[in-house]
C-alpha cells in the first residue's frame, strides 16, 4: 500500500469524537396541512472530522435535507443538534457564524470583487456596517487560498468561469470558519480535475478536525472515494447508511436508482460504480 | 432661515467663476439689461398710494396699494384689458401669448401663463399681479401670494363680468375715468348690435372649443352669453363649464353653424374640406352646406375686444342684419396710442 | 486590496458634498434674473451675518426667498428618491427598478386629484392629501404582497405593478371629469414640479427624510447579501424578513415624502444609483449615501436647467429629468441586455 494516499474505504475508522452533528427521527412535508412527505424520519450523526456524502436520485430529498441542516426549514418532528444544540434555537446570525452554506447556483445581480465577495463571508462574525478588519482580510485571504483561489483575490466575479467562481463561493464559506459546511452539488460545475481537487480540500478540511463537511451529490464515485459515510435517499426514505463499501451494494443501487449498475473492488480497496449498459 | 444661510456662508468662495454657457450669457445679458436697467427705474410720481382691502372675482382677499402703479398682467386678457384702459405705462411685464400694442412694444413678458418666472415676477416688484382663473394656475398664485404679491384674479363667466373687471381694474390702476368710458363704449356697442338683431330668431350653434375630443362652451361661460349676443343659442343642451360631447348628440341637434376659434383668420376652406371627409362631421347639415364660422383666437378671451368679435360673428350669422353697414364699425382706437 | 473601507466612505461622500454644494451655490445665482457673482457673495455674506451683514431687498426676495428654499427642496427630493430607488433596487432583486414600480406615485396623483375635486384651494392641502395617498398604496401592496406572513420578492412586485396600473386607470378616469384648469396644474404635477416651494419652515420634512434615510442605511451591509438571493443571505447571518420591512418601509416613506412635495419626478430614482454604481461599485454602504448626494445633485442641476433653459417659462423639473433619463434609460437597458 502506498504509504501517503490511503483509500478511505480500507481506512481504519475515525476515532470516535463528539459529533458534531446529530440529526434525530427528522421528517419533513410541504404544505400546510402537511401533504406529503418529502423526507421520512432519518437519523444520522456526523462526527467533528468527516466526510458525509448524501446520495440519491433526483427528487430524493437531498436538498430538503441540506436546507434542514442548514436551519432554513424547520423539521416537522425530530431534533437537530449542533455541537449539542438545538438548530432552532440558535438565531439566524448565531446559525451562519457555524454553519456555511455552498449552493448549485450563485446568481450575482451587481458586479462584485472576488475580495468583497469573500469577505462577505466574515459579515456573521461582525456586527453595524461590517467594514472589514485585519484580522478579516487576513481569514479571507487564508480562505481563498484553502480553496485554491489564491491568485483571482483581485479579479471580479463575473470575469470568472465555472469552476473559478466555484472555488470562490467556497471561500466565502470557509472565510465564515465554519464547524459545519453544507455543500450541494459542489461538483455539478467542474472538470475532472476540478472535482478531485475539490473533494481532496474538503477531505483535508475534514481530517484537520476544524470543519465537518456534508455534501450531496449525484456523482456516487466521488462518495465512495472521498465520503466517510453515506446516506442513500430513495423518495425521501433511508435506504442505506454507512461506510461507503457497506452501503454501495448492486442490489440496493439498483433498487434506488432503477437502473442497471455494477459495482466493482478494486484492489487498493475503493470502489468503482458505473452503469451496465447493454449495447444491443 | 439663518441656519442654511450660515451653511452656505462656510463655504463661499470670492469669485465662483464664469460658469455660464455662451446662450445663458447672452441671455443673462439682455435680460440685466432690461430688468435691471427699467425694472428700478422711477415709475412716474403720481397720486398718493394707499393700501386697501379688495376681493377679487374668486373671492380671495388681497391688500393692495392703490392706485397701482406697477401692475404684471400674467394672462392674456389681463393684459387686453390693462391696455384697452390705456394703463400702458402701468403695465410693467405681461405673459406669453399676450398682445402688445406697437406703441409700447417690445413688452416685457415673464413666461407662459402656466408657468411663468416667479423670480422676474418679483424682480419686477409690483404693486399688483392680474391672473385670470382659466389661463393660470392656483399653484401659481399662491407661491405669489406667499411671496407678499397681491394677485387679482379674474373670473368672467358673462359678458357683464368683463364689464365688470373693466370697471374694477380701472379702479386698482386709478384709471376710472377711462374704464367708465371704455365700459360705455363696450355697452353702446352691444346696444347697436342688438339693436340690428331684434327682431330675428336666433341661430343653433355649436361652438367647437376644441375637436378631438370634442368641447364646447358650457351655459354659464362668457363665451355662450358672448354667442347670445351675437344672436345664436347654442344647439345643445349641456351642463357643466367645458362639457365633453359625443358628435352623436352633435348630429342629431343638427346646429345651423359651426362656429371654430382659429389662430390665424383666413378662409374656412381649408377646414371645411377637412369637415367633409371626417366621419360623423360629414352628415352634418352645417358641413353639407358649408354654413362654419371661423372667429378670432381672442374670442376665447374675456376681455374689451370681444366685442368686436361679437359684431364680426353676429354679422356673419346675421348678414341681411348688417346688410346697410358693408364696414366693420369703426375699430377702436389702438390701444396706448398716445 | 478592493474591499471597502470606511475611510473610503468617508472620502467619496466628502467628495460628492462638496459638489453639491458648489452646483448648489451656482444655482444660486442663475435663473430669469441672473445674480453676478460679486452679487451672490455679498448677500450669501449678509444672510449669513458675515461682514457688512446687510441683505439687499432683491437679495432677500429672490435668492433667499425663491431660489434657496427651491435649490434646497430640489436636493432633498433628489436624494430621497435616489436612495429609495436603490433600496428597491435591492428589495426587489432588479436593476430596472425605480421608485414608483410598486404604485406610489400613482397613489400619490389619486390623493392629489382627489383634494382638487373635493377640497378648499391650496398647495400644502394637495401635497398632504398626495402623502396620505402614498401611504394607503404602501399599506395596500404591503397587504398584497405578504405570502406565508411575510414580504414575498415576486408577490410583492406584481401586488405593485397591478396597483399601479389600477390606479394609473382611476386617475384618466378622473382626470377627464376634473374640470380644465385644475388638470393644468395635476399635468404639471404629474411631470414632477418645484416651482411652487413649500416655505422653508417645513423642517419636520428635512429631518423625516434625513431620518428615513439614516434607518435605511442600517440595513446597508444585509443589502449587499440580499442582491445574491434572500436564501443566502439567511445563510450569511442576515435575518432576512426583517430587513425586507425596513427596507420597504423607508424606501417607500421616503417615495411619498419627496412625491408629495414635487410631484412624480421620473428617471432619477433608477439612473442616479446606477451611475453611482458605475463610478465606485455597488457596495451599499457607499451606494447609499453616495446615491444621495448624486441624485441630490442631479435635481438641483435639473431644476436649475428648468429654470433657466427657457426663461422666463419655468419648465417643470420631470420635463428635464425625461429628457436627459430616457435616452440613458435606454442606453442602461442594452448593456444589462448584454
Amino acid at each position: 500500500m502506498k504509504p501517503t494516499e490511503t483509500p478511505v474505504a480500507t481506512r481504519p475508522a475515525p476515532p470516535r469524537a463528539l459529533p458534531r452533528l446529530s440529526v434525530q427521527g427528522v421528517s419533513y412535508a410541504y404544505g400546510s396541512p402537511p401533504e406529503q412527505f418529502v423526507l421520512q424520519p432519518v437519523s444520522f450523526e456526523v462526527a467533528r472530522n468527516q466526510v458525509f456524502s448524501l446520495v440519491g436520485p433526483n427528487g430524493s430529498g437531498k436538498s430538503t435535507l441540506l436546507r434542514l441542516l442548514a436551519g432554513t426549514l424547520e423539521p416537522l418532528a425530530g431534533k437537530i443538534l449542533l455541537d449539542g444544540i438545538e438548530l432552532k434555537r440558535l438565531d439566524t446570525r448565531t446559525r451562519a457564524q457555524r454553519i456555511a452554506v455552498v449552493q448549485q447556483e450563485n446568481p450575482l445581480l451587481f458586479s462584485l470583487g472576488v475580495l468583497e465577495f469573500v469577505l462577505q463571508g466574515r459579515y456573521p462574525h461582525g456586527s453595524g456596517l461590517r467594514f472589514p478588519e485585519r484580522e478579516d482580510l487576513k481569514l479571507a485571504l487564508q480562505a481563498l487560498d484553502q480553496a485554491g483561489a489564491a491568485r483571482l483575490a483581485r479579479r471580479w466575479m463575473h470575469e470568472l468561469s465555472g469552476g473559478e467562481k466555484q472555488r470562490v463561493v467556497l471561500a466565502r464559506a470557509l472565510a465564515q470558519q465554519p464547524v459545519l459546511l453544507l455543500l450541494d452539488e459542489p461538483t455539478l460545475h467542474l472538470d475532472l480535475a476540478g472535482q478531485i481537487d475539490l473533494l481532496r480540500r474538503l477531505r483535508h478540511l475534514a481530517t484537520s478536525g476544524q470543519t465537518a463537511v456534508v455534501l450531496a451529490t449525484h456523482d456516487l464515485n466521488l462518495a465512495a472515494d472521498f465520503a466517510d459515510c453515506v446516506l442513500v435517499l430513495d423518495r425521501g426514505r433511508t435506504a442505506g447508511i454507512g461506510p461507503p463499501s457497506d452501503v454501495l451494494t448492486e442490489a440496493l443501487l439498483q433498487q434506488v436508482f432503477g437502473v442497471p449498475l455494477r459495482v466493482e473492488q478494486r484492489p487498493e480497496g475503493t470502489l468503482r460504480i458505473f452503469p451496465e449498459v447493454n449495447r444491443v | 432661515m439663518h441656519s442654511p444661510a450660515l451653511f452656505l456662508g462656510a463655504f463661499l468662495l470670492p469669485s465662483t467663476g464664469r460658469h455660464r454657457t455662451g446662450a445663458v450669457a447672452t441671455r443673462a445679458a439682455l435680460l440685466t439689461l432690461l430688468v435691471w436697467g427699467h425694472g428700478r427705474a422711477r415709475t412716474h410720481p403720481g397720486p398718493a398710494q394707499s393700501w386697501q382691502t379688495v376681493q377679487d372675482q374668486m373671492g380671495r382677499t388681497l391688500r393692495v396699494r392703490i392706485p397701482a402703479r406697477r401692475v404684471v398682467a400674467l394672462a392674456p386678457s389681463a393684459a387686453d384689458t390693462l391696455f384697452a384702459l390705456g394703463a400702458c405705462r402701468q403695465v410693467v411685464a405681461i405673459s406669453a401669448y399676450a398682445d402688445c400694442p406697437a406703441a409700447v412694444a417690445p413688452c416685457r413678458t415673464v413666461g407662459q401663463p402656466l408657468s411663468p418666472s416667479l423670480e422676474m415676477i418679483a424682480a419686477l416688484q409690483p404693486d399688483l399681479v392680474v391672473a385670470a382663473r382659466t389661463a393660470n394656475r392656483r399653484e401659481t398664485v399662491s407661491a405669489l401670494e406667499r411671496m407678499g404679491v397681491p394677485v387679482y384674479v379674474t373670473d368672467e363667466h358673462s359678458v357683464g363680468d368683463i364689464a365688470r373687471t373693466v370697471r374694477t381694474l380701472g379702479a386698482l390702476l386709478g384709471r376710472q375715468k377711462a374704464a367708465a368710458e371704455l365700459a360705455l363704449r363696450m355697452q353702446q356697442h352691444l346696444e347697436a348690435i342688438q339693436t340690428r338683431l331684434a327682431r330675428r330668431p336666433p341661430r343653433r350653434v355649436l361652438f367647437v372649443v376644441w375637436m378631438d375630443p370634442l368641447i364646447t362652451a358650457g351655459p354659464h361661460t362668457f363665451i355662450t352669453d358672448a354667442l347670445r349676443f351675437a344672436g345664436a343659442i347654442p344647439a345643445v343642451a349641456v351642463g357643466g363649464d367645458w362639457p365633453h360631447l359625443s358628435l352623436e348628440q352633435v348630429v342629431v341637434a343638427q346646429p345651423e353653424y359651426l362656429i371654430f376659434p382659429a389662430a390665424t383668420p383666413g378662409s374656412a376652406k381649408p377646414l371645411l374640406d377637412e369637415l367633409r371627409r371626417r366621419a360623423g362631421w360629414k352628415d352634418l347639415q352645417a358641413v353639407q352646406q358649408g354654413r362654419i364660422v371661423l372667429v378670432g383666437e381672442s374670442f376665447n378671451r374675456p376681455s374689451p375686444q370681444l366685442i368686436g368679435q361679437i359684431e364680426s360673428l353676429a354679422r356673419a350669422l346675421h348678414p341681411q342684419a348688417f346688410a346697410d353697414l358693408p364696414q366693420v364699425s369703426a375699430a377702436e382706437e389702438a390701444p396706448c396710442g398716445h | 486590496m478592493r474591499a471597502l473601507t470606511a475611510r473610503r466612505v468617508w472620502l467619496v461622500t466628502a467628495l460628492l458634498a462638496g459638489l453639491l454644494v458648489l452646483i448648489g451655490v451656482i444655482s444660486l445665482g442663475l435663473g430669469a434674473v441672473p445674480t453676478p457673482p460679486r452679487e451672490l457673495g455679498a448677500c450669501l455674506a449678509g444672510a449669513a451675518h458675515i461682514g457688512a451683514g446687510s441683505v439687499s431687498a432683491d437679495c432677500r426676495m429672490i435668492v433667499l426667498e425663491l431660489r434657496l428654499p427651491r435649490v434646497l427642496l430640489a436636493a432633498l427630493v433628489g436624494a430621497a428618491l435616489s436612495v429609495a430607488g436603490a433600496g428597491f433596487q435591492a428589495l426587489l432583486r432588479n436593476p430596472l427598478a425605480d421608485p414608483y414600480v410598486l404604485g406610489i406615485s400613482s397613489g400619490a396623483a389619486l390623493g392629489a386629484i382627489l383634494s382638487l375635486l373635493a377640497g378648499p384651494p391650496g398647495t400644502l392641502l394637495t401635497g398632504g392629501a398626495a402623502f396620505l395617498g402614498a401611504l394607503a398604496t404602501v399599506a395596500g401592496v404591503y397587504l398584497l404582497g405578504q405570502r406565508h406572513g411575510h414580504l414575498d420578492t415576486p408577490t410583492l412586485l406584481l401586488a405593485g405593478v397591478i396597483t399601479a396600473s389600477f390606479l394609473s386607470a382611476i386617475i384618466m378616469f378622473l382626470m377627464t371629469t376634473l374640470p380644465g384648469r385644475e388638470l393644468r396644474g395635476l399635468a404639471f404635477w404629474l411631470m414632477g414640479d418645484l416651482s411652487s416651494p413649500l416655505p422653508l419652515s417645513l423642517r419636520w420634512l428635512y429631518v423625516a427624510v434625513l431620518l428615513t434615510m439614516a434607518a435605511l442605511y442600517t440595513t446597508a451591509a444585509d443589502l449587499n447579501l440580499l442582491l445574491a438571493g434572500e436564501q443566502e443571505a439567511e445563510h450569511l447571518g442576515v435575518n432576512v424578513r426583517r430587513v425586507k420591512l425596513v427596507v420597504y418601509l423607508c424606501a417607500s416613506l421616503l417615495t411619498a415624502l419627496a412625491v408629495s412635495v414635487s410631484g412624480a419626478i421620473g428617471y432619477v430614482g433608477l439612473l442616479v444609483p446606477h451611475a453611482i454604481r458605475l463610478l465606485f461599485g455597488s457596495d451599499y454602504r457607499l451606494l447609499l449615501p453616495a446615491s444621495a448626494l448624486g441624485g441630490a445633485t442631479a435635481i438641483v442641476f435639473a431644476d436649475t436647467l428648468a429654470r433657466t433653459v427657457a426663461a422666463p417659462t419655468e419648465l417643470p423639473v420631470g420635463a428635464m429629468t425625461a429628457v436627459v433619463g430616457a435616452p440613458l434609460f435606454i442606453y442602461l437597458l442594452r448593456r444589462h441586455l448584454q
